[in-house]
């Protein structure tokens, strides 16, 4: 029985893998593997000033929320990364103590910064003297409040004092913000509060072009910029070997003068390869146009959740949750979840309602192809639910 | 043709789940959500799923994606008597046992309190956090509520009583527990040891004469896949400048300055290790023992 699910398995990563490669041939860029490989090590490394600190930072920093191994940060020292990202909340503290166990031998090749949650004074307090504490340093370069969503937020007194106390006692050098939601508004109170250094923002080549409008005139106005979320959620083909959509989304976020670095997450040495070959290379054609195709797919492909279509479905098929299915397999490749996901739909050979329908008419109000998508979904699934 | 009759029941058949697929969660995970008296849910419980956890944790919800995360009910309960105390419930349906004890010993550390409740449970002044099953359960309470640890015990004790019970992960003794340091194993899903390559593994740490010594292991598909990963991870040591590998075959020791001392070796379709920064010996003891004990469950099974 073991068996025989390992050869369905299989057979379903294969029937993924094999469908992705046949629809997305003309996007490959036959060689550029190859060249990678046999520049593995040549990290030219891109420093850039965040800010009023004046700190040189890489350009890529280092996202460590899932980081499990500290051998995964050396690495990324090792390339020239000079910039870590933790918090206090990631992994319930967790994360500074991994991130700590490197800090103690190579403090001084690295910038360190961490979150806290806005609350009391006294609770903020602790809070910062823990994270010193796991983060085995006697001082934090970068000390942000964890995702501020409104100018009442920036402007939060009790937390900026907290933050100033930490300031004057040599708790931390420099003191910023994260900022997930309502960024705009947040930037720009940032610029009229004349208080924070550094800035942690959500940015990517699809974000709302305003949010880039307003992180040049935070830089302008001397804040350091770092971006998160860069590579617009991470949705990534199987099929789409030998390029990467992750390096050229890099990239497009690097384009914006006033973004000093980056924080893409990254858990194994793999990634890390991956994300320091942005550096030395500016955004170019080739980029553009990986990133368009990566558009197309993503676009093509992610599911907004909105249930319109279900409600056109004359046979009530549960097309959303069909999507969801498809998008564990073909964006977060995770195969097992996809196949729980769907079994929990069908439990016997899938889609039969399509099959006896012989016009869908089914249309999605942001463009994905909803035939096009039940009909992968019968491909993938098909395989190993026969 | 025959079956084409059963064809209409067989679309009220598909009807009926697409219709009852969300109804389905929130009548599972709202049903162990308990009734307190002296207190009141404040609103309707809300569902989370892979599509909008983001808004309610913001980015730590990719660290329940790496486990395998598949929906989560969150309640709050506020005081009859003060409306300005409350407690909030959330019930993260993990998929899978390992998935749930995963996140959970992800945010784990000696350090802290622990409580037989669920499988196992930590505790803190204004929150509980236990596993149970394929769930994980957190619950937090506001500052104003005095001896908020023991409402929080007496909630979680009752959350506990409706999830179906606690059952033991074979997994979990993969790493023998002789000289382990209590509540030190973790599940690690995604990038373990930080190779793209190696599933899932476990890891804990070990205390032998005063050190520390990080065992580890993994269970691959099978014993040269293992094998396979035992190659690439000694690659992976040679990659640090420097570093001084004996690669012995059927195992290898190495030690870099930011590594430490590093064992690994496979024993049947388990890739397993042990890593220091002080001792190599310690290191290669540890390993030794965890292999036995790896053998030992490979005859029993």
């Amino acid at each position: 029985m073991e068996q025989f699910k390992e050869l369905n398995r299989r057979d379903f990563v294969r029937t993924i893998f094999m469908g992705s490669v046949a629809s997305l041939v003309p996007w490959r860029f036959a060689g550029q593997s190859k060249k990678d490989n046999a520049r593995k090590d040549e990290v030219n490394v891109q420093y850039r000033t965040l800010g009023r600190t004046g700190l040189k930072v890489s350009v890529v920093g280092f996202g460590a929320m899932r980081t499990s191994d500290p051998n995964v940060i050396h690495h990324a020292l090792n390339k020239g990364v000079n910039y870590i990202d933790t918090a206090r909340s990631y992994m319930d503290g967790n994360n500074e103590i991994i991130v700590g166990n490197v800090l103690k031998t190579r403090r001084k090749e690295t910038y360190i910064a961490t979150k806290l949650r806005p609350s009391s004074e006294d609770e903020m307090m602790t809070s910062v003297a823990t994270s010193l504490k796991c983060l085995q340093t006697d001082v934090i370069d970068v000390i942000l409040l964890h995702s501020l969503v409104s100018r009442a937020g920036v402007f939060n007194e009790e937390a900026m004092n907290a933050l100033d106390k930490m300031r004057k006692k040599g708790m931390v050098r420099f003191v910023g913000f994260s900022t997930h939601k309502n960024q705009v508004e947040c930037l720009e109170a940032s610029i009229e509060a004349k208080f924070y250094d550094v800035i942690l923002v959500s940015y990517n080549f699809k974000s709302d072009p305003a949010i880039g409008e307003a992180i040049t005139k935070v830089a302008q106005a001397g804040i350091g910029v770092v971006g998160m979320k860069t590579q617009a959620g991470g949705y990534t083909d199987p099929g789409l070997e030998g390029w990467s959509p992750h390096q050229a989304a890099l990239r497009w976020v690097l384009q914006n003068p006033g973004m000093a670095t980056t924080i893409p997450s990254m858990v194994t040495i793999a990634q890390v390869d991956e994300n320091v070959k942005v550096m030395g290379k500016r955004f170019g054609a080739h980029d553009q146009e990986i990133l368009e195709r990566y558009g197309e797919l993503y676009d093509r492909v992610l599911c907004r959740t909105c249930g319109t279509c279900e409600k056109q479905c004359q046979f009530g098929v549960p097309i959303q949750d069909i999507n969801r299915s498809l998008m564990y397999a073909e964006g977060y490749r995770d195969y097992d979840l996809a196949l729980r996901t769907y079994r929990e739909l069908f439990t016997e050979a899938p889609l039969q309602a399509c099959l006896q329908c012989e016009n869908c008419t089914v249309t999605c109000k942001y463009g994905l192809d909803i035939p096009a998508r039940l009909a992968r979904a019968r491909e993938i699934f098909g395989t190993v639910m026969a | 043709m025959k079956y084409r009759c059963l064809i209409p029941f067989l679309l009220i058949e598909l009807f009926a789940l697409s219709c009852t697929k969300k109804d389905e969660i929130t009548t599972r995970q709202t049903g162990f959500l308990p009734v307190m008296s002296g207190w009141q849910r404040s609103e309707a419980p809300k569902i989370y799923t892979h599509d909008n956890l983001f808004d309610y944790i913001d980015g730590n919800c990719e660290l329940y994606f790496s486990y395998g995360f598949e929906s989560l009910v969150s309640a709050t309960y506020q005081s009859e008597n003060n409306p300005n105390q409350t407690v909030t419930l959330d019930i993260y349906d993990m998929g899978t046992p390992l998935g749930a004890f995963g996140v959970y010993s992800s945010q784990a550390h000696p350090d802290y309190s622990f409580k037989p409740i669920g499988c196992e449970a930590i505790v803190s002044a204004q929150q509980i956090r236990f596993w149970q099953d394929r769930f994980e359960v957190e619950i937090n309470s506001g500052d104003s509520i005095a001896d908020a640890e023991k409402l929080l015990s007496e909630i979680a004790q009752r959350v506990s009583e409706k999830l179906p019970a606690c059952q033991p992960l074979a997994a979990m003794n993969w790493l023998p527990q002789q000289q382990q340091v209590p509540h030190t194993l973790k599940y690690v899903a995604e990038g373990f040891l930080g190779q793209d390559y190696l599933p899932g593994g476990l890891e804990a740490t070990y205390q032998i004469n005063g050190l520390e010594v990080r065992g580890f292991v993994a269970k691959c598909e099978n014993a040269d896949r293992a094998e396979f990963c035992l190659r690439k991870y000694t690659d992976a040591q040679r990659g640090f400048e420097g570093a001084e590998v004996r690669d012995k075959g059927s195992y290898f020791e190495s030690f870099h300055e930011y590594t430490g001392h590093v064992w690994a070796g496979c024993e049947g379709p388990w890739f397993f290790g042990a890593t220091s920064a002080a001792s190599a010996e310690d290191c290669r003891k540890i390993a030794e023992a965890i292999g036995r004990n790896l053998q030992m469950i490979k005859t029993v099974e």
